[in-house]
């Protein structure tokens, strides 16, 4: 049978269908292909009935039948057409089975249920999508066969924060495998969706066996838009056939083509690469040269550097010390600051603590901006910080006595080095820290700064969240006085941090505490004054007590709810009290303006009732 | 004694949200009751919510393929979250304490008895029916006139586009053609009502090439559609009496639901079938404003493929059970078959889940084709009829999946005869291009579920696979 005929017959249909059958009459590629089908129709009835139809068609007749007959030959043509559709494979099959794709692990054993929410997420925008995703990762769904398109599609997501979790988490838990599936999807002229598919080309790097893939990003590092060809050309620093290309690059005119360049050129970590390095960095790409050395800071490359940043701190300049010789000065310092970001060497150690200990030798720092020489400086002593040494804190204690700002560092290494009862000491205890309490400015600079690190310390931040630090953990690592320091000063929110069952029913505590019960100012720290109680060690008649304190001092005509944490305090109370609590709350209500703060409270009364009644039929 | 598995409770959710919900009662420990009756087949409860009283639930397996749940929360899901979250706390293995069975629960378990106990007797003929169903001859007559005439209707429509071309469609066709259909649907018309919006829905296309091939076969479509369906009423016109045509899917397409009854009647059931699930998929189609529910099922024992369907429609998702898929086996009492080609919509009405055994998928691998043309031969018949499922599905055997040199894959049978796989316009996912990250070693002999579907302007039949199977290894490419 003529499929070509049949398939040239459905074409000239479609037309007529798109155009309208009114242009059928006399349709002369119909007329040629009509006398085709009548010739073949002698054989098989099939195509008589096709060229009748097609000649009828043709022929002059009210528009309303030709679009009838259009409909029917159609019809018969379609179905005619559905029994000779080619099924075999086109080309050839000889080079056998399919390769294997190294993703061999993955499964297909997850519902529809699980994968829909997914991939929908993934395919869709709006609210809620992120948290599905993040969620589904750690579950591992994207060890799911089904999942891996999506996974790869996650990169272009229009939401910024997933595409970036498909980059940092979910890709490279594939591992290296999934790079020629990365770079085949690759689209050179494209924008911050390639740029994300290189990161993650460069984090798993190209394998050196792998041709075809080094040949893609090598045609992107060339070809690509700036910003393909800058995440490109970052790729390819741990293949040393491309040394030459880079050091051509890290010339190029484009910046961000250099940059790509010097940041491949710092993991290459050459002599000749080194060397490129080093030049730009002394250069006019100082700055992105810097950046590069962070990313990869390179042992050999850091003991070049660190001797040039001596020279230059130590640099005796002369003349007039206006914004523009600062700016000059700073545009030569700022370079080292950023490459020694991750940086660890035994000689930048030696150079940070001579800097800490002498900083007169290094006249350079001394003529700076004072934000420009914080940095400089508190580098330095966040580096001293953490190596731990007694050099360092006494290098360190130094400094915060020249300089309150850097208070936190010495404090920090202190607490580490020292026990509890030194720490306090030093910085609260000693006669002369007593002394000159609050007395000078300068002191009262350092009583604040004290504060602010004290704070730091005992509220951790866990996400956004802070909290306080565990007691067991305050017992052991805090000196006792503290409370007693911080309740002169005042500082409710640390009262409650440091609050510690040491001392039962500690009767300095329980004043200040009475105090801040009083205080109708201190209505929305309840939470910081229940919280100093629970920890406190204090028995429960007394936490009892300052509870229905607190309830009775509230100005019950201006409260607009219960908060949930007070309505949780009064139905915990023991149940020796609770009918007692119960009589005291019910005359408080009376003031309300709220219905539904009445309601509330008086479930909760009825819930203190019960609770009594309860506890007397069981004596 | 009760058998409870996760993935069992899962199925009978009614979307994913529940499931976890209910699940999430357990871990926080919502539950302050667990009891089961003695003789097991009766879990109950109470859960904690943030009222002041608890919920009271419990989840009734006295007929085991059909568990009722009852709750006092006033959830309009069923099962709701209190019910599955009991049934997870039981597969859990947490200790329910024996007890009796609750007043409430077993005056209900007693009426529902007698219930089952008439309708049993009114089967056997112990009791009349309950009200012979009387057919209205005037109004049948009436609907039938109604019918013809919204068929003349839909025929001038359609006439009138194909005069003036696709080509000046434009959004006011769109809009005449979509308030068309929606009289179609009022003169009961409903399958037609449907097949006009899809239309509509191709010329609102973007990629209008495309969307032309489809808006072209969907007109012939229609052609098909309105002449058998004008010979199919004239002849009922003259004999009322008729019974709807149980053989063809004229009456699908006219827009007739089957009840389960008239399956019934029509000698549509099978008794005592056991169904392993292949395929799954979700697909939202906007022409009938519904949900379709895919499943594709084999019939353990005969080999055939059927399909299971459930629609469900935009407005009433939030109370409707999403299926999902389901990897054990079905054993069901009741099968009733629809009428269809090759893989005809079945329905049933609870099932007992057993695990996959070896027998089974010997069974797979019997019932699958094995010769490409054989099979295509069979599709191509089907697809001949233009009122035909479009779309068959298919199980092959393969002695290998290979791949050409432009990077598409083929199936290759034992004779060596090949088959292009593709992507089925149908489907709401390519799979295709999932081969090449699957374990090679399924590749070779393996039973294949493929979709076939004919792409017109490529003169091609296309086939999508679905999932592979290979000794005991099943791995679904769509879900």
């Amino acid at each position: 049978m003529s499929t070509t005929l049949l398939q040239e017959l459905q074409g000239e249909l479609r037309r007529l269908y798109i155009a309208g059958s009114d242009l059928a009459a006399d349709d002369f590629r119909l007329n040629r292909i009509q006398p085709k089908l009548a010739q073949l129709g002698e054989r098989a009835p099939v195509f008589q009935k096709l060229a009748e139809g097609v000649a009828a068609l043709t022929e002059p007749s009210e528009a309303e039948a030709r679009a009838a007959r259009l409909q029917d030959v159609s019809l018969l043509l379609n179905s005619v057409l559905s029994t000779q559709g080619a099924t075999a494979a086109g080309s050839d099959l000889s080079n056998g089975n399919a390769e294997d794709s190294g993703l061999t692990g993955l499964t297909t054993v997850h519902s529809y249920r699980q994968l829909a929410e997914v991939q929908n997420a993934l395919s869709t925008s709006g609210g809620g999508r992120y948290e599905i995703v993040l969620e589904a990762h750690r579950n591992g769904l994207f060890r799911d066969l089904r999942l891996f398109p999506f996974a790869m599609k996650a990169l272009s997501d229009p939401y910024s924060e997933l595409a970036d979790y498909a980059v940092r988490q979910i890709l490279p838990s594939y591992g290296p495998v999934i790079v020629p599936y990365l770079l085949a999807d690759m689209n050179i002229q494209g924008g911050r969706e390639e740029e994300r598919r290189l990161e993650v080309v460069r984090a798993l790097g190209v394998d050196s066996d792998d041709q075809k893939s080094l040949n893609l990003l090598v045609r992107a590092a060339e070809e690509g838009s700036d910003k393909v060809r800058a995440a490109a050309i970052a790729c390819l620093g741990l293949h040393p056939d491309f040394e030459d290309k880079l050091i051509e690059w890290s010339l190029d005119k484009k910046k961000p083509v250099r940059e790509g360049a010097l940041a491949a050129l710092a993991v290459r970590n050459s002599e000749t690469a080194r060397d490129r390095l080093y030049e730009a960095f002394v250069g006019k790409d100082a700055l992105p040269a810097a950046q590069a050395i962070e990313a990869s800071p390179k042992e050999e490359m850091l003991e070049r550097l660190i001797p040039l940043y001596e020279e230059r701190l130590s640099q005796e300049i002369l003349g007039d010390n206006d914004q523009k010789s600062k700016d000059k000065l700073w545009k030569t310092l700022e370079p080292f600051t950023v490459a020694f970001r991750q940086a660890r060497h035994p000689e930048l150690e030696r150079l940070f603590l001579d800097l800490i200990s002498n900083e007169s030798k290094y006249p350079a720092v001394g003529r700076l901006d004072f934000s420009e020489n914080l940095r400089v400086m508190s580098q330095a002593a966040k580096y001293l910080e953490n190596t731990n040494t007694e050099e360092a804190l006494i290098a360190l204690q130094g400094l915060e006595e020249r300089e309150v700002a850097y208070l936190p560092y010495a404090f920090h290494v202190t607490k580490r080095l020292r026990t509890p009862a030194e720490l306090y000491e030093r910085y609260a205890g000693s006669g002369i820290a007593l002394l000159r309490a609050a007395v000078t400015k300068k002191a009262q600079a350092r009583q604040s700064k004290l504060i602010e690190t004290l704070r730091d310390e005992v509220y951790a931040y866990e996400g956004y969240v802070r909290n306080r630090l565990p007691s067991d953990k305050i017992i052991a690592e805090w000196d006792p006085r503290w409370l007693s320091w911080l309740i002169d000063r005042d500082d409710l929110q640390l009262v409650s941090a440091l609050a510690a069952p040491t001392n039962p029913n500690n009767p300095k505590l329980l004043k200040y505490l009475e105090r801040q019960i009083d205080k109708s100012s201190n209505n929305y720290y309840g939470y910081y004054i229940f919280l100093a109680l629970d920890e406190g060690g204090f028995d429960e008649e007394t936490k009892y007590e300052l509870l229905m304190r607190w309830m009775e001092n509230k100005d019950w005509k201006k409260i607009y709810s219960i908060y949930h944490d007070e309505a949780q305090r009064l139905l915990q109370l023991p149940d020796r009290f609770a009918s007692e609590a119960a009589d005291r709350l019910e005359p408080l209500i009376t003031e309300t303006r709220f219905e539904s703060i009445k309601e509330e409270a008086l479930e909760i009364i009825h819930a203190l009732r019960r609770r009594g009644a309860e506890a007397e039929s069981n004596t | 004694m009760l058998e409870l598995t996760a993935s069992h409770i899962d199925s009978l959710a009614p979307n994913a949200a529940a499931a976890k919900n209910g699940r999430g009662l357990v871990l926080k420990n919502k539950f302050v009751k667990l009891n089961v009756s003695e003789e097991g087949d009766l879990i109950f409860g109470e859960c904690s919510g943030s009222g002041k009283s608890n919920y009271i639930c419990s989840v009734d397996f006295v007929t085991p393929e059909n568990p009722v749940s009852r709750c006092n929360c006033p959830s309009r899901q069923f099962p709701c979250k209190h019910a599955l979250g009991l049934m997870y706390a039981y597969a859990d293995g947490l200790t329910f304490e024996k007890a009796t069975v609750p007043e409430d629960i077993s005056s209900k378990r007693e009426k529902a008895g007698k219930r089952e106990e008439t309708k049993a007797k009114r089967e056997s003929g112990e009791l009349p029916p309950a009200k012979p169903k009387k057919v209205n001859k005037t109004a049948l007559k009436k609907k039938i006139v109604q019918q013809l005439e919204a068929l003349d209707e839909l025929e001038k429509i359609v006439l009138s586009l194909v005069r003036g071309g696709l080509g000046t469609a434009n959004a006011r066709t769109v809009k005449d053609l979509n308030d068309h259909a929606k009289r179609l649907g009022s003169s009961y018309l409903t399958g037609a009502e449907n097949e006009l919006r899809r239309l509509a829905l191709l010329l609102e296309q973007d990629d209008r090439e495309s969307g032309y091939t489809y808006a072209t076969e969907q007109l012939t479509l229609l052609n098909a559609f309105i002449k058998k369906g004008r010979s199919y009423l004239q002849t009922k016109q003259e004999d009322p009496e008729l019974v709807p045509d149980s053989e063809s899917t004229i009456e699908e397409w006219l827009g007739h639901a089957w009840q389960l009854a008239e399956l019934k009647e029509a000698g549509r059931v099978s008794e005592s079938v056991e169904l392993l699930q292949l395929a799954f998929y979700t697909y939202r189609d906007e022409a009938r404003k519904e949900f379709v529910d895919t499943g594709f099922w084999l019939q353990l024992g005969e080999g055939k493929i059927h399909r299971t369907v459930q629609y469900r429609p935009f407005k009433a998702v939030k109370y409707m059970k999403e299926e999902d898929s389901f990897f054990s086996v079905a054993q069901i009492s009741e099968l009733y078959r629809y009428p269809g080609g090759m893989n005809a919509r079945v329905r049933f009405e609870g099932m007992i889940p057993r695990q996959v055994n070896n027998a089974d998928y010997d069974g797979i691998r019997a019932a699958a084709a094995a010769s490409i043309p054989d099979a295509v031969k069979a599709v191509k018949n089907q697809l001949k009829d233009p009122l035909a499922d479009r779309a068959p599905v298919v199980l092959l055997n393969a002695a290998r999946i290979a791949q050409t040199e432009n990077g598409t894959f083929a199936l290759v049978d034992e004779a060596g005869n090949t088959l292009e796989l593709g992507n089925v316009y149908r489907l709401p996912q390519p799979t295709t291009p999932l081969l090449s990250l699957v374990d090679p070693s399924l590749l070779e002999n393996c039973a294949v579920l493929a979709m076939f579907e004919h792409q017109m302007d490529m003169g091609k039949l296309v086939a999508q696979p679905l999932t592979l199977i290979q000794g005991e290894r099943i791995a679904r490419l769509l879900y």
